[in-house]
């Protein structure tokens, strides 16, 4: 995957097709209604249940609100996501790829306007937490080596984690 | 002759009700009454931030410096002390203040809550 800073947004291409689906995931995983996901994302402000019964009253509506708008700005770039094939250009027409087109060689790219960089790092954010919780890790799990782990569905939770966390931490980077 | 009016006696040296000394050749008075007035200021509020296992080290100073303004090297000592010790106060004022900042924060995923600074408590 290659991460493109450019004057009006970044390109994110050459993405395999996991770090894609992963990406595509990422808007339901922050919409999960899942309890502890809704009470990580939305957590308490007071450890006095009445102030913080207060707090949610007076401001957890606003929040759920930013979130959804983020989580929408983000489905909505993720329509134009586009398929290429390995080692072409996310310009259209460039380097035309000279080999045939087969599914291995497919790669991904998609387009964030600057303006939206902000819902992205945050939906990223929560989407790290989000996955974190829905796939039952553990804090033991993230030190781990993933040639370690036997579970092949943890292990690939935990690489759809690595990729969130580095694509946001590629996006804020100066 | 008569005993001298206790109102008028003369000591060498009383002390004073802040504990100075002063040659007390004056006359006392009526014993004063005093009326104070004790004004407490609203105790402060800390923003505490709690460590987390998915957040980057990077994204909390990035995070500490937007919203609270502060330089990277305090930024940074501050998400170590989350990092290290599982929280840290962040910042310490006024409560109106304190809950914006923790919206914020929650804003931006971290785990922060309110507390009363054990300073005034």
């Amino acid at each position: 995957m290659i991460l493109a800073k450019v004057a009006d947004g970044v390109w994110l291409y050459e993405m395999p097709a996991f770090v894609a689906d992963t990406l595509l995931s990422l808007p339901d995983w922050v919409e999960s209604d899942d309890p502890e996901v809704r009470k990580r994302l939305l957590p308490d402000a007071y450890a006095d249940p009445e102030e913080d019964r207060a707090w949610r009253a007076a401001l957890g509506s606003s929040l759920e609100h930013l979130f959804a708008t983020r989580t929408a700005i983000v489905r909505g770039d993720l329509k134009n996501l586009r398929v290429h094939a390995e080692g072409e250009g996310w310009e259209s027409g460039e380097d035309a790829d000279p080999e045939p087109f087969t599914p291995d060689r497919a790669r991904f790219s998609v387009f964030i306007p600057a303006a939206h960089l902000s819902a992205w790092v945050s939906t990223l954010q929560a989407g790290t937490h989000a996955l974190f919780i829905l796939e039952g890790l553990s804090a033991e799990d993230l030190g781990d080596e993933l040639d370690e782990i036997e579970d092949d569905d943890r292990k690939v939770s935990l690489v759809r984690l690595s990729v969130l966390q580095e694509i946001l931490v590629r996006l804020i980077e100066d | 002759m008569p005993p001298p009016d206790r109102a008028t006696v003369a000591t060498p040296w009383r002390p004073l009700r802040r504990g100075a000394w002063r040659a007390a050749t004056q006359t006392d008075t009526a014993p004063e009454t005093d009326t104070q007035t004790t004004t407490r200021l609203a105790p402060p509020w800390n923003v505490v931030v709690h460590d987390d296992p998915v957040t980057t080290m990077v994204y909390v100073v990035r995070v500490f410096m937007e919203i609270f303004d502060y330089g990277r090297p305090k930024a940074h000592e501050l998400m170590m002390e989350v990092h290290t010790t599982g929280r840290a106060v962040v910042w310490t004022g006024d409560r109106e203040q304190a809950e914006l900042f923790v919206h914020k924060l929650h804003g931006k995923h971290l785990l922060a809550h309110l507390e009363q600074s054990d300073a005034d408590s």
